[in-house]
């Protein structure tokens, strides 16, 4: 009964937990949730014709990040004016880090929490953890689920089919 | 069309229709939390009721292997026996019978029916990196560590396509320490 493989397209973004990380791909009629530890995969599919509904929610967290790395640059800056020498130069050079930590991080721009609801499930997407690339990836799913599922705007014209062909025009 | 409600993911309260599908954030008015929310036509499907299987009426009618009294409507692609329209499962294009199926997802050969996989490689780079930690093991966990690396060139590794590269860095670094093993060994040796 071995099926062909399944070809699978990488979602770009990287969900991380504490013994577990997440990535997301694109399969011909499914997404592909992988949760990967050291030495095992587990795997959950959302079925393009089951989807019902995706959220994006901008989250703090990126904030966060920012106040940490910010701090800490503040606190090795501190530490390089404070002492001289040898000293000053590795304090620097971790301050430079903790600087390019808050750079990339404020490049990679805000963050958010993305959701995705099915008949009997609603699952946070953490490898969607930026707003622009969430955003980005609902613009790629939506002609995906929209050529099986067909769109919104067909389903209400299907349910009131008077207000989709308008009022009736009188006769001569 | 079903009466649904969009529900806003932080609050759980109604989301009104004018703000969904729009393409942009919206401000929940329940918890004035930005959402963009997409809705697609399945949200308004409800549950749909799987089919009923026919009862055989005419006498000579093929029935299902499962249920003697039902009208056969397909055959497992697998074994070849009947089946009724409650019996016949749809994997991914094929027709099978539960036992089939069973049998498939416990064997792991049907791919749509995995829920997980253990990964050789995965776990080959996991015993050659702890050993760093705890480096005394090494002496155990390198030799694993190669052995599952070749372990994984064999098994079915992940769903998803990756690279050899794992196991190959496994199996440099188990190599790396078993010959930092070999040298100590040796140093000890000289020193007695």
């Amino acid at each position: 009964m071995s099926a062909p493989a399944i070809t699978y397209t990488k979602v770009p973004g990287l969900g991380t937990g504490v013994f577990e990380y997440s990535r997301l791909y694109v399969g011909p009629d499914h997404l592909l949730l992988v949760g990967s530890t050291a030495w095992s995969e587990s795997y959950r599919r959302f079925y393009f014709r089951d989807i019902q509904a995706v959220f994006i929610r901008p989250s703090v967290w990126g904030k966060i990040q920012n106040a940490v790395w910010a701090l800490m640059l503040f606190l090795a800056a501190i530490i390089a004016i404070q002492v001289s020498d040898v000293g000053a130069v590795i304090a620097w050079i971790i301050a430079s880090l903790f600087a390019l930590g808050l750079i990339v991080n404020t490049l990679r721009g805000p963050t958010c929490a993305c959701y995705i609801q099915t008949a009997v499930q609603t699952t946070k997407l953490s490898s969607l953890g930026r707003l622009r690339r969430a955003q980005k990836f609902l613009t790629q799913l939506k002609p995906l689920i929209a050529n099986i599922q067909g769109t919104t705007a067909a389903v209400d014209a299907a349910a009131n089919p008077a207000a989709e062909s308008g009022p009736p025009v009188p006769g001569p | 069309m079903n009466v649904t409600v969009v529900t806003c993911p932080s609050c759980r309260n109604a989301l009104p229709q004018s703000l969904c599908n729009t393409g942009a954030m919206a401000h929940c008015p329940s918890c004035d939390i930005a959402v963009q929310a997409e809705v697609f036509p399945a949200f308004f499907k409800g549950t749909t009721i799987g089919q009923k299987a026919e009862t055989i009426v005419e006498e000579g009618t093929s029935s299902c292997f499962y249920h003697e009294k039902k009208k056969a409507v397909i055959h497992c692609d697998v074994c070849g026996r009947f089946l009724c329209a409650l019996c016949d499962l749809d994997l991914g294009g094929s027709h099978v019978c539960p036992a089939c199926a069973d049998a498939g997802r416990k064997k792991g050969n049907v791919t749509e029916l995995e829920t997980n996989r253990t990964v050789y490689d995965s776990a080959a780079l996991t015993l050659a990196l702890g050993a760093f930690v705890v480096w005394p093991v090494a002496i155990i966990t390198a030799p694993a560590a190669i052995y599952f690396a070749v372990l994984s060139w064999r098994r079915p590794g992940s769903l998803v396509p990756r690279t050899r590269l794992r196991s190959y860095l496994a199996i440099m670094i188990a190599l790396l320490q078993l010959a930092g093993f070999a040298l100590l060994a040796v140093l000890i040796i000289k020193e007695s």
